[in-house]
């Protein structure tokens, strides 16, 4: 390829774009970061600059008075659980649904696709009034059971998306080797979907680890809260120490940035193999 | 084959316990949203059934109004950032370029942070005194630009909505270059051979060929911003009187404030009907052009 | 198999339970806190930052170690606005815990009327001593058809904190009247002092200051007619109380952009001796005397716009308790409230934190400070008290009040808003 006068200003104009958006996307959070060693006045005096010292104090404060370490393991509990059932179930429903033979598939589909559109707050009052029946307000469960059945529709929607597009060949050979149905899907179907199911595990993972509403009605004991109501519980007790609360904030972001960035080249690949053939 | 496929007590195993905690805990309480929404009722006293009277009051209550108007703004706002910038963005990642992986990672950073941090987050970048927009206008010496942000009601939604484009930007951008990636590229190499720009490989390849997934993205974002409520909730509450209410945020506050459940109900009804249009409508400007080719 | 049956018959029970469910009597335990027979449950707004929260924790405590019927009492504390959701929420599935705190007056309302909260009349009767050390008509405000359904804890009206200091400073006297008060500000403002400090972010603050210039222009007269409908709420008092207080915007008296200031940014510019006063409910006091300017605060009645209706102040009860109707061992609930209402608890409360007490007792002025003494001089100087706009009417009309306010302050039309209040009023009442 030749590379024109022309060529190399579009490049240079694809950059500056480029890295125009990555400050605009990073810039708030160094921002953050930086902050979030300061003391309070100095937050005032000197917003831009770098912090006098990088001291821990918020660090430390945040973590000691707003039990962060306490609820970021709730969130954890919460998120891995709601996701590995989720996925699990997903998985075998948009299996029988798109590889399956009977008759009422495509309305299940249907009814399930339904679940989209629904509002989680319009369900707040009747599942509390349920929970409260089977015991199970103020328990981890009873913020992953909603979030597991919301996220199904989405799950369904990505992976029979991705299922559908297996050639027939496969199972055909599997069951001249006799293989049983459970077989074919645990041990040809499931690994070959790899990356789509690492996609909508990561897809419902980010919808749960950032979830308010559920765990602020149905939790009680802040023993069992989860970070984002902690963080609104920052907003009420330290609002003329913002940088404490800054550095709640920091310690909230950083373990889904690290997921993220782990599991990145995962849910690139889940994304272009599965999600798209929807 | 069709003996194992047809199998129905694997069917059954493989279908039920999703579908039972589906049912369960998802359709029966929308269902039972929807007969709330036809009472008058606290939920506590007896409760009296109205037929379509919260409706009709829906429609004649100025903050309903304002909510859903700004529910539109913010379905426009979103459709903005996260068709059209979007697809901009990942174009230009899409034809190899050096960082791309690099890029990646960073614009889709801001949508795995949670609703609330990133509301936090921007509720200091506007902050009136120490935020970093107000003290980035005294530097450039344009103080007369400095405002109250989030408290000033004709700026407020928009401070919001701005938010909002920021954090999805890299979601539907990621969705989006995932689609262009599964294009074959001996296409792209046909075209090339004949001589066509970049542009007119955009418009007569790589459009037409993710139309399908813009489809289901547009679907996403626009039941997505509808339901919209965490962010407003840390940044504004849907203050000051109102300026910011979403649909969301309204059913919340006549629910679980003025203990209207009924009415609350509806709201949530009028909600779910607006996402099931959205389906149909971008199912429709979708297939028009389609047609139009 | 037996799985599914078992599954089958457990949504069998959901979805008879969701039917039956909300509005009838389910068996509810209490609050979703596993609390046995011997455990009450109290439910109450605070957070860890609330200097009383501990005062309310040890009398909690103390009861809980020693009392006839064998219970522990657990108080489980939760931000204001988590607490209002969780309430309702606990209510509309009836699951309410053995006592909680409640607002006076609307909010308590439709608890009562829908039979969530037990009638505690029987017990004050029986015990009058307890019934008759609550100032007069304290309890009116819990008290519905007759019946008492809460007991209030605390009393709580807004006065005008400021600094003695800056006062000093600047040759300004504690203004006696509305003008005086005028000048007073606009001699700070001269000096580059600012005059009031004044939070616009939460609704109800500005919203209790237009109240507040509205009770000195036409007295308790118009609140009563208000409260019964004789008159509209875009009446000429309110609509010039809120163009007063725009004025006092205008004339840049409140600390600057005071329309985004948090309650807690605003406490903080007045503790830092940025403003030279404050115009806040007299149950900040607490926070006050550990403030850096503890010393020198001091407090006097905002002076009204029309001297004849002078020390009518926004004010009520607060803190009040109810028991829930669900609650197994009313009478140790009872029992607790009791307890704590004692003089001896009360004026733990008042000496440690600040909190006017709701009932009448001997106060060891020994024991107060100047700002408590100042404080509980100026309360029971008021002639008339006047509850909030948002307890008296709730969530709907109350909190429109207070958007309504802010809108004036914002810049908008203060007819043009006041007019849209009535509106929403007439509207609202049939939702």
């Amino acid at each position: 390829m030749r590379s024109t006068a022309k060529d190399k200003v579009i490049l240079t104009l694809k950059y500056v774009v480029l890295i125009a958006f990555s400050v605009l996307c990073l810039y708030p959070l160094v921002w953050l970061f930086l902050s979030s060693f300061k003391t309070n006045s100095e937050l005032y005096s000197n917003p831009w600059g770098l912090p006098e010292s990088f001291s821990l104090a918020n660090y430390i404060q945040a973590i000691t008075e707003g039990h962060i370490l306490q609820y970021f393991m709730n969130s954890v509990i919460i998120a891995v659980s709601a996701v590995a059932v989720s996925v699990l179930l997903g998985c075998m429903v948009s299996y029988a649904i798109s590889r399956m033979d009977w008759k009422l598939s495509k309305i299940t589909m249907s009814i399930f696709m339904l679940g989209m559109m629904i509002p989680v707050y319009a369900m707040v009052v009747p599942l509390f009034s349920m929970f409260n029946r089977m015991g199970l307000l103020n328990t981890h469960l009873a913020v992953i059971i909603p979030h597991i059945a919301i996220s199904f529709p989405m799950t369904i929607f990505i992976l029979t998306g991705f299922l559908a597009s297996i050639p027939n060949e496969l199972e055909e050979a599997a069951v001249m080797d006799g293989c049983t149905i459970y077989q074919i899907f645990f041990k040809i179907i499931l690994p070959i979907s790899k990356s789509s199911i690492v996609t909508v595990a990561v897809v419902t993972f980010i919808n749960v680890w950032n979830d308010l509403l559920l765990p602020q009605i149905f939790l009680t004991d802040s023993s069992k809260m989860t970070l984002p109501v902690g963080l609104t519980e920052f907003q009420g007790q330290y609002t003329t120490n913002y940088v404490v609360e800054i550095a709640a904030v920091i310690l909230t972001i950083i373990p889904s940035i690290l997921v993220y960035i782990g599991l990145h080249k995962n849910i690139m690949e889940g994304m272009v193999s599965g999600a798209v053939k929807g | 084959m069709k003996k194992v496929l047809g199998d129905k007590k694997a069917i059954a195993i493989f279908v039920l316990p999703a579908f039972f905690i589906y049912a369960v805990f998802a359709l029966i309480p929308i269902g039972y949203n929807i007969y709330v929404s036809f009472l008058q009722t606290d939920l506590m006293s007896p409760s009296q059934f109205v037929g379509l009277k919260n409706y009709m009051n829906l429609f004649k209550d100025s903050t309903f109004k304002l909510a859903l108007k700004n529910n539109i703004l913010m379905v426009i706002g979103s459709l903005i950032a996260h068709l059209p910038v979007a697809l901009f963005l990942g174009n230009i990642l899409f034809q190899k370029i050096r960082g791309s992986h690099f890029f990646q990672t960073v614009f889709f950073l801001p949508s795995v942070i949670c609703g609330v941090a990133v509301g936090l987050t921007w509720t200091f970048v506007y902050n009136s005194e120490f935020g970093l927009l107000n003290k980035f206008f005294e530097i450039v010496g344009m103080e007369s630009l400095q405002h109250v942000w989030l408290s000033d009601k004709k700026l407020a939604l928009f401070c919001i909505i701005i938010v909002v484009m920021w954090q999805f930007v890299g979601y539907h951008m990621i969705i989006q270059l995932a689609a262009m990636r599964n294009i074959s590229g001996d296409i792209y190499e046909a075209a090339e051979i004949d001589g066509a720009s970049k542009w007119v490989q955009f418009k007569a390849i790589t459009f037409p060929m993710i139309k399908p997934i813009l489809k289901i993205d547009a679907v996403l974002i626009i039941t997505g911003s509808l339901k919209y409520y965490d962010l407003i909730a840390v940044m504004t509450g849907g203050g000051p009187n109102h300026a910011t209410e979403l649909m969301s945020t309204y059913m919340f506050y006549q629910g679980f404030r003025t203990l209207k459940y009924g009415y609350s109900a509806s709201i949530g009804v009028v909600l779910l009907l607006l996402c099931i249009c959205s389906v149909f409508l971008s199912n429709f400007v979708f297939k028009e052009r389609e047609a139009k080719q | 198999m037996k799985k599914k049956v078992v599954s089958m018959l457990l949504t069998g029970a959901m979805v008879c339970g969701l039917m039956t469910g909300c509005g009838g009597s389910g068996s509810g335990s209490s609050g979703g806190s596993n609390s046995s027979d011997d455990t009450i449950t109290v439910m109450c707004v605070g957070t860890e930052a609330d200097e009383y929260v501990a005062g309310y924790e040890k009398i909690a405590e103390e009861f809980s170690a020693d009392n006839e019927y064998g219970v522990k009492v657990k108080i489980d504390f939760y931000e204001n606005e988590q607490y209002k959701t969780k309430l309702t929420t606990l209510m509309a599935s009836n699951a309410v815990p053995d006592i909680f705190f409640t607002w006076e007056l609307s909010y308590l309302e439709p608890f009562v009327a829908g039979g969530k909260t037990a009638d505690l009349t029987s017990y004050l009767d029986e015990d009058t001593e307890w019934r008759d050390s609550f100032a007069d008509g304290t309890l009116d405000l819990v008290s519905y058809d007759g019946k008492t359904y809460a007991v209030p804890t605390q009393k709580s009206l807004c006065v005008m904190f400021y600094n003695k200091e800056i006062f000093s400073n600047n040759d300004v006297e504690v203004p006696t009247t509305y003008d005086e008060f005028l000048a007073a500000c606009d001699t700070f403002k001269s000096n580059g002092v600012t005059p009031m400090a004044l939070c616009g972010s939460d609704a109800w603050i500005p919203a209790q200051f237009v109240q507040q210039i509205a009770a000195g222009m036409a007295g308790d007269e118009l609140f009563q007619s208000i409260c019964d409908g004789s008159e509209k709420w875009n009446n000429e008092t309110n609509i010039k109380a809120a163009e007063e207080v725009k004025k006092m915007a205008d004339q840049e008296y409140f600390n600057n952009g005071f329309i985004g200031t948090s309650p807690e940014e605003a406490r903080e510019i007045f503790t830092s001796g940025k403003s030279a006063m404050w115009f806040m409910g007299a149950w900040e006091v607490g926070n006050l005397m550990v403030s850096d300017i503890g010393e020198s605060i001091g407090v006097f009645t905002m002076p009204a716009y029309d001297s004849q209706y002078d020390n009518i102040s926004v004010g009520s009860i607060d803190t009040s308790f109810a028991v829930s109707e669900n609650c197994k061992n009313k009478d140790a609930a009872v029992a607790f409230l009791k307890y704590w209402t004692q003089a001896e608890n009360e004026g733990a409360l008042l000496y440690d934190y600040g909190r006017i007490p709701a009932n009448n007792f001997e106060i060891d002025a020994s024991k107060l400070s100047e700002l408590q003494a100042a404080v509980i001089e100026t309360s029971n100087a008021q002639v008339g008290l006047q509850p909030w706009w948002d307890r008296q009417f709730g969530a709907g009309e109350g909190v429109e009040f207070n958007n309504t306010c802010v809108a004036v302050l914002g810049g908008e039309d203060a007819q043009d808003a006041f007019d849209e209040l009535q509106q929403f009023a007439d509207d609202n009442a049939n939702r």
